[in-house]
């Protein structure tokens, strides 16, 4: 699996720290005591060089509600990096500058820097397409895995019985 | 005995004189009598008067008190049937019973339709989930004492200390039952975030903000802690 080109710090491939997260739903419901925002109806997340798309989104804050105006949190990031946990149920699709993955459902974790993408998952980077069952994204390290199952979520794993499907065309020469 | 009876004869002037000598006596009693109907019609005039006028004040008294509405204020004026108030302060009793209380520059209360208060610069302390208090405010609002609602015009805003800031043109605020509800573009504020959209709801219990109409979000920049794997 090539590693798709990507920075750090954004919640999307390809999005970088300085990069605002632009969404846009036909519905959002904020809950302040929760620190939780739900969006609906045709979201769209762009962040950085990504596009997401999906049917309903959840966001959670960080709890640090206490940060204050002067944006000091705890490890001395800015207030504003509030996203702990992203989730998007499908169909979700994700476009980078060039692939396309798509999926019933995906997350984002802070805390492992990793987009997951889970349920009859197509990636597809110009003409290659791989198929599978779950597609993890490190924004990290900016590899991509594809998994057959993600029972376990094993990285490299896969339950006996289900296998990847991928499909490379070779370039004209 | 008068020259007329003289002349009558002898037994007619006794029966005469038998008639009108208890008559003669009882001038007096019928005076007494007189005077005290008289003074029987003065009492029970006044009687009733008075209580008229109890039964006005009790009613009266129970109208204000009925109204769940506790009016406090700095300086009052009367221009015909419109009073002008200083400062006014209301208080009133949502749902649950807890205590609201409206604060505002100036307040207009027209005596026919004493429920409804016009007010300037109205000022609201809110509580929303867990205690968190708010504060809201608006430019103008016309305060319905009877249905616990205000119609907030000219600029309206929510917000608390640290880092809520809800921005409206205008809405309409239910205290009874914890909701404001706007069809005007609003926009909200958050440490994270900032949020647009085209109509909006609060529900102060749940604390839950609800943004329909080409809802828009930006969240700031995203920048990942050290320590989580970033390199």
């Amino acid at each position: 699996q090539s590693p798709a080109k990507s920075g750090g710090g954004g919640i999307l491939p390809g999005a970088t720290a300085s990069d605002p997260v632009n969404i846009d739903a036909d519905k959002l419901d904020y809950f302040d005591k929760e620190q939780k925002l739900i969006y609906g109806g045709s979201v769209i997340v762009v962040n950085g060089p990504s596009t997401l798309k999906t049917s309903r989104m959840t966001i959670f804050l960080d709890n640090k509600k206490g940060a204050g105006k002067d944006g000091q949190g705890e490890a001395g990031g800015s207030s504003s990096d509030k996203v702990r946990h992203v989730e998007a149920e499908g169909p979700v699709t994700l476009v980078s500058p060039d692939q396309i993955a798509t999926g019933d459902h995906l997350t984002y974790d802070r805390g492992d820097n990793k987009v997951h993408l889970t349920g009859n998952v197509t990636w597809t980077q110009g003409e290659n397409v791989v198929k599978g069952d779950h597609l993890v994204y490190d924004l990290t390290t900016k590899e991509a895995h594809v998994l057959a199952r993600d029972g376990s979520g094993k990285e490299g794993g896969g339950t006996p019985g289900q296998r990847i499907h991928s499909m490379f065309t070779p370039k004209n020469k | 005995m008068s020259t007329r009876n003289r002349e009558l004869p002898a037994p007619t002037r006794d029966r005469l004189a038998a008639l009108s000598a208890p008559r003669a006596s009882q001038i007096p009693m019928a005076v007494r009598h007189t005077q005290r109907v008289a003074k029987l019609r003065r009492n029970i005039v006044w009687g009733v008067g008075g209580i008229v006028t109890i039964c006005a004040v009790f009613l009266a008294y129970h109208f204000i008190s009925s109204l769940a509405i506790d009016l406090r204020f700095a300086h009052i004026g009367f221009q015909g049937a419109r009073i002008t108030i200083e400062q006014p302060r209301l208080v009133g009793y949502q749902k649950d019973g807890r205590q609201y209380e409206l604060k505002a520059r100036m307040g207009v209360q027209d005596i026919h339709k004493p429920d409804i208060f016009e007010l300037e610069g109205l000022e609201a302390r809110l509580e929303m989930g867990q205690g968190l208090p708010v504060l809201l405010t608006s430019a103008a609002a016309v305060y319905d004492g009877k249905q616990d609602r205000a119609e907030l015009s000219n600029g309206v805003r929510i917000f608390d200390e640290k880092n809520y800031d809800l921005r409206l043109e205008s809405a309409t605020m239910d205290f009874k039952a914890s909701t404001l509800v706007s069809q005007r573009p609003a926009t909200l504020k958050l440490d994270c975030c900032d949020v647009d959209g085209k109509a909006v709801e609060l529900a102060q219990a749940e604390s839950r903000l609800t943004f329909t109409g080409a809802v828009h979000s930006t969240f700031h920049e995203q920048k990942t802690e050290p320590g989580t794997g970033s390199k």
